[in-house]
């Protein structure tokens, strides 16, 4: 007897190949058939009529480190299909963690991944310090397959405690980076991250960035005992350095026979040949035989923010990043301070430049009036400038408004199509999880079908499918994930072809502490299967499965 | 399949200064213009606190830009965040 027949779908089965219509069978968490009429008794069936089967879509670049401790279901990528997350990216990763470093640790993710402090301080409780008792920590309650990165920032602060972040390793503390990381990997790691340009919350470069090449060609020679993965993050802003970068990471991949991957390369009108460039070099190394995966996400760059938060957006004004980062009342202060409020002014609108902010619009206000109305127009009405009616409209409402500025990078549909189709173009970056109060970080596969399949033909469905589905877990040695085969995991999504997309972003108040966060719903989405469990329907919502694992493991 | 000619770059040993780069890279130019050229060629160490200070794992580029002149960057980022 099977569990569940999934009837009459139109079966992608993540391969790349033409579409057929059959059913698919699940039996102990395995796919049993796929094709044909299914015969015999099942404990439950899927009408798929007029939808497509899939294997559940895999997102390698997230950052569900600690949304994963209490929330197993990693809402709300579930239900836009997403089966399997990989967290841990950017060299940063909640253990190894001795516990007087958690503090310092949490400070980290706060600055870079821009996630609130309620979420690591009194959501859960630290359990662990090593790698295992973290993954035994958040499989009490996994919806979702989980494949997690190891910080190599972790990994440094581990061994050299303070001096993480000052010095070079000696190659006494290397060897012993090198047997933590082994552990790490044997415990299920999926690899080691890295980062070429993130800062702390003292601005202080973070540790992995501390690192001589020498440090990182060991640890990628243990990531060569297992075959595992290294991501970094490069200085995506400069596509000379990205380049190089590609040619490192071309180096330790053909030396160690590893993968690896960099996160993440835009399109820019600011830099109209920089994808062009990287990929042409990716190509002649891939030539070579090296493995350099670029990943590229689909969605445009959209910034949300209001005043209570140091955003992104002011990454570029370090004047304005400076005050962001001020607590609350301290905050008003500085704004309603005339000299203060001068340079501020100065560094938006040097020499009277009111282009920095003029496009930006209100997106969310007491005064309904204001919503959707650009800053220039308002500045006009209130004859100022964009800045200057950003801070008194912040500050009318106690610096509640929120701020969109939209399409800043990675807009134009007609050059991220063809990029995104390439074949040695990783689709991901999603960065879910973190940047929470910035943007929606999900639903950036329901658009890749949307906007580049439906809308701008740059794909096939086979071959979004496949983008999303056996590449993922073939770039990432994810063992029975990816395709719909008998004996792979039973990881399914069953959707709508014709709507799948994205909904809109808006702001919600689910992080712990009622913390707010912007996200998307799906459209388009019926089912979502997980190691044969249903985890989600578009008719009920969530169904508290817990049949997640970490899924660097081969299924039994 | 030979690599295209991208433009050159070390990274930095353990103890290196701008100094000990320059007598390695550009052992046979005057110290003092090879100091200021290297340095030329890599304004993005330059733009970002403290000036000048490299990391273990930063990129040093040993020649100029192609067409002589930096590339634009993305989005204005010339400091330290991703």
């Amino acid at each position: 007897m099977y569990d569940l027949i999934i009837c009459d779908g139109r079966i992608i089965d993540g391969s790349g190949l033409p579409a057929f219509v059959g059913d698919v069978a699940i039996t102990g968490g395995i796919i049993s058939q796929v094709g044909g009429r299914v015969t015999g008794p099942a404990a439950s069936e899927i009408d798929a009529r007029g939808q497509v089967i899939a294997p559940g879509f895999i997102d390698p670049h997230t950052h569900f480190d600690v949304q994963l401790l209490w929330d197993g279901q990693a809402r709300p990528s579930l239900e836009h299909g997403v089966t399997t997350v990989v967290p841990g990216n950017c060299s940063l990763t909640l253990a190894p963690l001795k516990a007087e470093h958690r503090q310092r640790l949490v400070r980290m993710f706060q600055q870079i991944e821009e996630m609130p402090d309620a979420a690591f301080n009194g959501a859960f409780e630290w359990t662990w310090e090593s790698f295992d008792g973290y993954l035994e920590a958040i499989t009490r309650q996994l919806s979702i397959n989980v494949a997690p990165l190891v910080g190599h920032s972790v990994i440094r602060l581990w061994v050299m405690n303070d001096d993480a972040q000052k010095r070079a390793a000696t190659p006494d503390e290397i060897t012993q980076m090198q047997d933590l990381l082994r552990q790490c990997l044997t415990a299920g790691a999926v690899g080691l991250s890295t980062s070429f340009v993130d800062v702390d919350h003292n601005l202080l470069p973070v540790p992995s960035r501390f690192a001589y090449l020498e440090e990182i060609d060991a640890l990628g020679a243990v990531l060569g005992e297992f075959g595992r993965m290294l991501q970094v993050v490069p200085e995506f802003y400069n596509t000379d350095i990205t380049i190089a970068r590609v040619d490192q990471l071309a180096e330790l991949s053909i030396k160690h026979q590893i993968p690896t991957t960099f996160s993440p390369l835009f399109d820019s009108s600011a830099m109209p040949d920089n994808v062009t460039r990287v990929l042409a070099r990716v190509d002649e190394q891939f030539a070579r035989g090296a493995r350099v995966w670029p990943q590229v996400q689909t969605r445009p760059i959209d910034i949300s923010f209001n005043f209570d938060m140091a955003s992104l957006m002011f990454a570029a004004t370090p004047a304005w990043y400076m005050v962001m980062r001020l607590p609350h009342d301290q905050k008003i202060d500085v704004l309603k301070n005339p000299e203060a409020r001068a340079q501020l002014i100065e560094a938006a609108e040097p020499g009277g430049d009111i282009s920095r902010f003029a496009e930006l619009r209100v997106r969310d206000s007491q005064n309904p009036d204001l919503i959707g109305r650009r800053l220039g127009d308002l500045a006009q009405e209130r004859q100022t400038t964009p800045a200057n009616t950003m801070i008194d409209l912040s500050l009318e409402e106690d610096l509640q408004v929120h701020f969109l500025a939209a399409n800043m990078g990675h807009e134009d549909p007609t050059r991220v199509g063809p990029i995104i189709a390439r074949e040695r173009v990783h689709v991901g970056a999603s960065d879910a999880g973190a940047h929470i109060q910035s943007f929606a970080t999900y639903g950036d596969t329901g658009y890749l079908f949307s906007e580049f399949v439906r809308e701008g033909g740059y794909l096939s469905l086979e071959q979004a499918v496949k983008k999303l589905t056996s590449d993922t877990a073939q770039i990432w040695n994810l063992p029975n994930r990816g395709l719909l085969r008998p004996g792979q995991a039973a990881d399914v999504v069953v959707f709508d072809p014709d709507t799948i997309a994205r909904d809109e972003e808006h702001p919600v108040n689910d992080m712990p502490e009622q913390g707010m966060r912007y996200v998307r719903a799906a459209i388009g989405i019926d089912t979502v299967i997980v190691n044969g469990e249903v985890a989600y329907t578009h008719a009920n919502g969530y169904t508290g499965s817990t049949s997640g694992v970490i899924a660097t493991q081969p299924v039994q | 399949m030979p690599l295209s000619k991208q433009r050159e770059f070390i990274s930095p040993r353990p103890d290196d200064d701008w100094a000990t780069i320059v007598k390695r890279v550009l052992p046979d130019q005057d110290p003092e213009t090879a100091m200021s050229q290297l340095k030329s060629w890599n304004l993005h160490l330059f733009a970002r606190q403290p000036p000048g200070e490299f990391l273990g794992s930063d990129v040093i580029f040993i020649e100029g830009p192609r067409d002589g002149k930096e590339a634009p960057s993305f989005f204005g980022i010339e400091v330290e965040v991703s």
